[in-house]
């Protein structure tokens, strides 16, 4: 019986994974750090003492090509310091803790600095070439990117959130064309997508997105930045047919793939949900995509999440049952799975995924049981009339308890 | 299959060494009617169509919390659909069929996590979430009997607070067909302090000296607030080998990540505490806007937004400037997670001139789905020379789910 499933592997699983992890990243032990020694600051006050004074800045007004980078500003001298004691309490390589206290202090100081100083003292630093590993990972949580491996990767982010528009003039001058670390290019791409109001997608952003996916070396073993790059693959519909055409060959032979067939399926999954008739009609456009491996099952699950009040998804919907394999597994897998609300709600570079009201869930049952039951009664996909009644008797129980 | 995975457990029992040892408790069966008693009454099983099943926990009209390998078929590589919640079972064998049938599930996948567990050879699949998972019905879950939970459920968990235990479902002490094999049962109480260091999963927390038995994954871990038995966290995983001494607890702590995030995936209202929606005054109006002169001027000022459970649904702001020339100027927003959206300087209200810019209710797209709470940071930016004026007043009203 079913509850033969022991959780004791997963502990396993993860306490093993968890060691393995801490012998590898356990990291080298610097001299003690005092509180408030280093980039202290009292986050929220604006005046330091004259540190952050606006007397150093003497760059007339005058708006910046828009093919260029560079700040209207100069650097400012106080906050250069605190940029440069950041440096050198990095070449200490202080342990987790001190890592991410330092980051997160510099970080409060310069978001309430003068936004032109500080986006000028960063670019300044960006442009030195300066870098050294944080000894953190690349994360993103509630509140954007948490730990960034490299302090050119924080200071980028930083920039994206002291001046957006310089930010966005770097990544594009810089990051996007040199292809030296992926994770500046995520970085960048995250600057990108947020500075287009983190709503529709771009062609430049699909086309810097598609650089990052089809960079060989980048892809064969690749880091968290670049999986956490495929989020956007949930937003760039016109990028689909090279990400699943990528994703197929993941997903034919997983293990071999590094993980990342993991990682396509939960991009797979947002795009159905941001892109529901992009990502059902470019699947439709090639039987052979999601065809090997675990491909069909993920195929099964993506139309699985149909929602029938919508009649354009109704209706590639319909062409994909009529070319559905009767007794297949990808349509046992079908029948299992509609309707499919199975949603990741963690946050991803391109922001939080938006997730289905009750509401809407209910409205879309309804339909179901309606675009279902016109189909047995017009005798339409005649090979599937056992797998129909599974979800007729499905939606049957969700559209009666409610 | 079943032996491999008990050694895999038991070559990790070392980790433990210098932890201290919390007092041995095996799961005991919960009497049949105190199922109706807080907190058994918010406990209850879920099923996958596969058969199997685990402990699960009420805690909304919409929720319930639980562990995410139930809802995953390993051996196909698929998340199943098929999930039905048993409310407060505590008979002899399995539920005879029915319960709720489940309209979806959330989880906490990300991409990066899945890459670093690939690498410690710990390639399976479901692994690259926390483990926990959220099953959510558009129905009651659970007749008005929800949860409270402990906001801080992880600082709890980490005290060596002398009450705490976990209901669940052990089935995997018994032998098949026994009596007690599907009652509800309590491990606990317990005062062991559980352990984040051992493994860097987000919330994760382990303690040695527990037996809880493979089937009680799932199931709630429960701890005093208030007076009352409160929610602190989710039992995810465990292992029992009395044999060789070693047996193991690690839960998914109840904080304020998983709130926001369920508060979020639930998408309505609901019976979650905090504010839906509120209105936030601007600190520090009226402020000159300096003039651009000798170089571009950018005045800063705070939204204090606090109180407020999930993410943005709607956002509007009321804004008024004085100011002699307003295409000198832009005005932008920042959100407690540093992205910036700039705000159209059109479309303002007819009392509005050239001196007097005012907004009403001017809707701010852009933020939906980030989180509320934080400091939320407008900016005003004269770019040309020549003209000064003021930041008259702003308030930021927010909707939430």
């Amino acid at each position: 019986m079913g509850f033969r499933r022991i959780s004791g592997f997963v502990a396993a699983a993860l306490l093993l994974g968890g060691l393995l992890f801490l012998m590898l990243r356990l990291p080298e032990k610097g001299p003690p750090v005092l509180q408030g020694e280093a980039i202290s600051g009292e986050s929220g006050q604006r005046d330091r003492g004259g540190e952050f004074s606006e007397e150093d800045s003497t760059a007339p007004a005058r708006e910046a090509p828009e093919d260029s980078y560079g700040s209207l500003s100069s650097p400012d001298p106080g906050l250069g310091r605190q940029l440069e004691t950041l440096r050198k309490r990095f070449e200490q390589k202080p342990d987790r803790e001190t890592a991410l206290r330092l980051l997160q202090e510099l970080t409060a100081n310069f978001l309430v600095a003068d936004p032109d100083k500080a986006s000028a003292t960063l670019l300044a630093f960006l442009s030195s070439g300066q870098d050294l590993p944080t000894g953190l990972d690349f994360v993103i949580g509630e509140g954007g990117l948490e730990e960034w491996p490299s302090l050119r990767a924080f200071l980028l982010d930083l920039l994206g959130k002291v001046d957006p528009e310089e930010a966005a003039r770097y990544a594009r001058a810089k990051v996007i064309p040199a292809k030296n670390s992926t994770v500046e290019y995520a970085v960048s791409l995250r600057i990108l997508w947020n500075q287009g109001g983190a709503e529709k997608p771009t062609p430049e952003l699909t086309q810097a997105w598609l650089g990052l996916l089809q960079k060989p070396d980048w892809s064969v073993r690749p880091g968290a930045a670049w999986m956490e790059s495929l989020d956007f693959a949930g937003r760039l519909p016109a990028a689909l047919p090279v990400f699943v055409g990528a994703a197929t060959e993941w997903l034919a032979a997983p293990a071999a793939s590094e993980g990342k067939a993991e990682a396509a399926q939960l991009a797979l999954e947002r795009s159905a949900r941001n892109h529901p008739v992009e990502t059902m009609g470019t699947l439709m456009q090639n039987p052979a995509w999601l065809s090997q491996g675990r491909g069909p099952g993920i195929r099964a699950s993506l139309f699985a999440r149909a929602d029938l009040a919508d009649p354009k998804q109704a209706e590639i919907l319909d062409r994909y049952l009529s070319s559905l394999d009767p007794g297949s597994p990808e349509a046992t897998a079908f029948s299992k799975a509609f309707p499919y609300r199975k949603f990741s709600v963690s946050p991803g570079l391109s922001g939080f995924p938006d997730l289905q009201t009750p509401e809407e869930i209910r409205t879309s049952n309804l339909a179901a049981a309606e675009f279902f039951g016109r189909a047995m009664a017009e005798g339409r996909y005649p090979g599937l009339r056992d797998e129909i009644a599974q979800i007729q008797a499905k939606l049957l129980e969700l559209n009666r308890i409610k | 299959m079943g032996y491999l995975r008990t050694k895999f457990a038991a070559g990790v029992a070392f980790l433990f060494t210098g932890m201290v040892w919390a007092d041995d408790f095996s799961p005991s069966p919960v009497p049949i009617l105190d199922e109706n008693q807080a907190p058994y009454k918010y406990t209850g099983m879920v099923e996958s169509d596969l058969g199997y099943g685990s402990g699960s926990v009420a805690v909304h009209p919409q929720l319930v919390l639980g562990c995410a390998h139930v809802n995953y078929d390993d051996l196909n590589y698929q998340w199943l659909s098929e999930i039905r919640w048993h409310w407060k079972w505590n008979g002899a064998g399995l539920p005879p069929g029915g319960g709720l049938l489940m309209d979806g599930q959330y989880d906490f996948s990300t991409y990066g996590t899945n890459v670093r567990n690939s690498r410690w050879g710990a390639a399976d699949p479901k692994s690259f979430n926390v483990d926990f998972v959220v099953n959510y019905s558009t129905a009651n879950t659970a007749g008005g009997e929800y949860a409270d939970w402990i906001e801080k459920g992880g600082s709890y968990l980490q005290t060596r607070a002398t009450a705490k235990f976990i209901t669940g479902y052990p089935s995997g002490r018994y032998a098949d067909g026994a009596a007690d094999e599907f009652r509800m049962h309590e491990t606990g109480p317990f005062s062991g302090k559980f352990a984040p260091e051992v493994v860097k999963l987000p919330d994760y927390l382990g303690l040695d000296g527990v037996e809880t038995g493979p089937g009680n994954s799932g199931g709630p871990i429960w701890g005093v607030k208030d007076g009352e038995w409160a929610l602190a966290g989710v039992l995810i995983s465990g292992a029992e080998l009395a044999d060789e001494g070693y047996s193991f607890a690690g839960v998914y702590a109840i904080g304020r990540n998983a709130w926001s995030r369920i508060s979020s995936a639930l998408g309505t209202v609901g019976a979650l505490p905090g504010q839906l929606s509120g209105t936030f005054a601007i600190a520090g109006v009226p402020a000159t806007i300096t003039d651009a002169a000798p170089r571009p001027a950018t005045i800063t000022r705070k939204f204090t937004v606090s109180g407020m459970v999930g993410h943005v649904n709607t956002m509007t702001i009321d804004l008024a400037i004085n100011h002699a020339r307003r295409a000198d100027l832009s005005v932008s927003l920042r959100s407690p997670a540093g992205v910036t959206i700039p705000l159209q300087l059109t479309g303002s209200r007819k009392s509005s001139s050239p001196r007097n810019l005012v907004f009403t209710g001017k809707a701010v797209n852009g933020f939906r789905s980030h989180p509320a709470n934080g400091v939320w940071i407008l900016s005003v930016k004269d770019s040309f020379p020549r003209n000064t004026g003021t930041l008259t007043s702003a308030s930021l009203a927010i909707t939430t789910r």
